[in-house]
């Protein structure tokens, strides 16, 4: 029979061991963090301290020249063209998906619809369909040679009066980031719709229940239950779609590659270009770290956004 | 008697080992980078290399990326020392790479007077003499298209495109019909999108006028002298006489889109095209070569007066063997495969483009236009191979985007002025 001493150590052994397997377990996610996240991070910074081309990384020539590249970025009139376009661009995209989600989601969630499932199904099809296809897509709608529009508007009274019946959808510098942003919120609503809806499913059916036997309008309803309690989930679908969206650049590179002469160029795709296709890499990198520094900045203010929320309600 | 029966068995296994490993083929593994459309041709010249090395275990590996992705694959891989074999580099980055790729002794190459001269020097530019930096596989050429079927609704017939003046000439005749033709259809079409295609079209103008990009020496912009100015204005001309409007010719985002609209019909005379326009393109959009020839006409690049008439842009890929190459005179086998004369006159092997050999020449005489082919290749010219070229084409590129779209309020002198300032900076390493 074991003694009372060594049942104890046991024990105790056993308990330290316990202590470890949480460690382990989440051992995996922290090494995947470090090795495809902090790790580039790093790797991208640093070389934003080069002046680093292809033919360098080749040579292993590039050298250090501080924050150099940073100070050029602050000079390129380019960097500032894209920084502005890419501001509107999220601006627009983040505003309307976000919108249009909510009223997707809040439609879909209402007695109104027969098999919401169907149509939640029927609005993700723009969203996982892929950047190229959805590019080629819209080139056949809005191309002032292929596009249907165009070539409708020149002949329909309706989209005439619409103001439709213009050919420059993609050429014109003055529209091409406003065209961009609105094919841009038509691929992403889906992704507000989705996160929008859980939170909506997350609302107990009571409270609304007991808002009518009180007597509250539909409208009521939504302003004083609906709207409070989806608040978090419209913040955290806001610095995730702010987010996603800052790093878009595959559709417009299909749609307008950037042009003409830089009208739709955004950060992101600014980025793209200077690294991969002019093969400046220690630009690139210091650009793409302004970009996460901009994208940072946002997040940081819709958090504070989110807390002081939180403050309130408590 | 279990004593012998032991040295027996031993000495069956023995023999059994010694004969395995005596017999045995020596394994070799060819690493290959190259572009996604490459695999056929990869295929057919491993399989040829099997043939030819039945002592050989021969491995291919090879990995495939698109344009962008093929350079900066390249170039990280060769920092890290990666013992590639064969790559595939765009010419216009064989300056970037020259000091990767391993020289190869031109008395190495069978037949290596076949390659057309022009594509020799190129393939040479930065090689020690007696060297080349590799094999070049394929080209492409581009040539002025009209759409006969729209020239003949207009009563336009036998039509005869040399000069800038013919081609202003059918322009202003299609216009004063204009009302004959279908809705949103323009008398001229040319290329100036966000794409490369925007220059190398233009430059086939700018070579006409007898202009260049850079100086000979590539050190200085030149595109904005007399030929540059002359070539940009003769798209300005179309412009200013509405015979094509800005978004017209800004709208398609690359090259093929511009060709698919103008095989539609969208444009009555094209200012280039590739060659493959009566051929892939063609067949993208359910047209057979033969309907093509019917349907469109076709000549060599026109010039202005006293200019040079068939000048084009030469695209293509020279398959080099890497500095790192721990086969090299396999991989040289394999490059001459995939680049050489044999394997234009087999079905199968995937080839496509035109020839740079001269012995494979007849292999294109299917083609639309074989002819005008085979005379444009002699007038063929490259872009230039300085690591500083694309940022080079992007300042090109905006200029005439920019020409085009304020064509009455900039004249082209002046925004090729500011282009090519930009241009001496890069080059100067400002």
């Amino acid at each position: 029979m074991p003694s009372r001493a060594s049942v104890a150590f046991r024990k105790e052994r056993k308990m330290k061991r316990r202590k470890y397997i949480p460690i382990l377990l989440i051992l995996p996610a922290i090494l995947m963090l470090v090795s495809l996240t902090i790790f580039p991070l790093v790797w991208a910074f640093f070389t934003s301290l080069k002046k680093m081309t292809l033919l360098d990384l080749m040579l292993g020539s590039g050298r250090y020249t501080g924050f150099k590249n940073y100070l050029e970025a602050f000079k390129d009139p380019l960097f500032w063209n894209s920084l502005k376009n890419s501001l509107i661009f999220v601006g627009i995209s983040v505003g309307g998906q976000v919108g249009f989600g909510l009223l997707l989601a809040t439609i879909l969630h209402s007695r109104l619809v027969k098999a919401p499932g169907i149509f939640r199904a029927l609005f993700l099809v723009p969203w996982i369909a892929s950047s190229v296809v959805v590019g080629y897509s819209w080139i056949y709608i809005l191309d002032a040679n292929l596009g249907f529009l165009p070539a409708m508007a020149t002949q329909s009274p309706f989209l005439s009066f619409l103001g439709l019946n213009r050919r420059d959808w993609l050429t014109n510098p003055n529209i091409v980031i406003y065209v961009l942003s609105v094919i841009n919120i038509w691929k992403g609503t889906a992704f507000s719709m989705l996160m929008q809806s859980a939170g909506l499913q997350s609302i107990p059916r009571s409270l609304y229940e007991s808002a009518e036997v009180d007597g509250a309008t539909t409208l009521q309803k939504f302003v004083f239950i609906t709207l409070p309690l989806l608040t978090p989930f419209i913040l955290i679908n806001l610095i995730m779609t702010t987010m996603i969206t800052f790093n878009v650049y595959d559709v417009i590179l299909v749609i307008t590659g950037g042009g003409p002469a830089h009208a739709s160029e955004v950060l992101s795709l600014f980025v793209y270009n200077t690294g991969f296709s002019q093969g400046e890499l220690g630009y690139a990198a210091a650009l793409s770290m302004i970009l996460l520094i901009v994208n940072l900045s946002i997040t940081i203010i819709y958090f504070m956004m989110l807390r002081y929320g939180e403050m309130r309600t408590a | 008697m279990r004593r012998v029966w032991f040295l027996l068995l031993v000495a069956l296994v023995l023999t059994l080992i010694i004969g395995t490993v005596g017999f045995a083929k020596q394994k070799v593994t060819l690493k290959v980078i190259s572009r996604t459309w490459a695999k056929e041709e990869i295929e057919w010249a491993w399989k040829k290399l099997q043939e030819n090395h039945p002592e050989l275990d021969i491995t291919i590996e090879y990995h495939l990326y698109e344009y962008n992705e093929t350079r900066t694959q390249l170039a990280i891989r060769l920092s890290r020392r990666e013992p590639i074999d064969v790559m595939t580099v765009d010419h216009i980055w064989i300056g970037e790479f020259k000091d990767m790729i391993m020289q190869i002794d031109k008395s190495k190459i069978k037949g290596y007077d076949d390659w057309l001269p022009s594509f020799r020097a190129l393939m040479e530019k930065y090689a020690e003499k007696g060297k080349t930096l590799g094999l070049y596989a394929s080209t492409d050429i581009r040539l002025i298209f009209w759409n006969k079927e729209l020239m003949k609704k207009l009563g336009i017939e036998n039509v005869k495109i040399e000069t800038w003046d013919d081609v202003k000439k059918y322009a202003k005749m299609i216009k004063e019909k204009k009302h004959l033709l279908p809705e949103g259809v323009k008398p001229i079409g040319f290329m100036a999108g966000n794409s490369e295609h925007t220059n190398s079209r233009w430059y086939d103008y700018l070579w006409a006028a007898g202009g260049d990009i850079l100086s000979e020496d590539e050190t200085k912009a030149v595109f904005n002298e007399e030929p540059g100015v002359e070539a940009l204005e003769f798209y300005g001309w179309f412009l200013k006489n509405g015979m094509v409007s800005p978004e017209d010719v800004l709208s398609p985002p690359n090259g093929a889109v511009y060709d698919e609209a103008f095989l539609n019909g969208k444009f009555v005379i094209s200012l280039g095209n590739g060659h493959w326009l009566g051929t892939s393109t063609a067949k993208n959009v359910g047209m057979t070569q033969e309907e093509f020839v019917k349907k469109f006409g076709a000549a060599l690049i026109p010039a202005p007066e006293g200019g040079e008439r068939g000048t084009t842009v030469a695209g293509g890929y020279i398959w080099c063997i890497s500095k790192f190459s721990k086969h090299p005179d396999l991989a040289l086998e394999f490059i001459y495969y995939i680049t050489g004369p044999e394997g234009w006159n087999v079905e199968g092997t995937g080839k496509s483009g035109i020839p740079t050999v001269k012995s494979a020449l007849h292999t294109i005489d299917n083609l639309p236009y074989a002819d005008l082919i085979k005379e444009a290749l002699k007038h063929a010219r490259f872009r230039p191979t300085i690591p500083e070229y694309p940022k080079i084409a992007e300042i090109i590129r905006d200029a005439i985007q920019e020409y085009v779209m304020n064509y009455d309020k900039v004249s082209a002198k002046e925004v090729l002025d500011k282009a090519a300032k930009k241009v001496n900076e890069i080059l100067q390493g400002k």
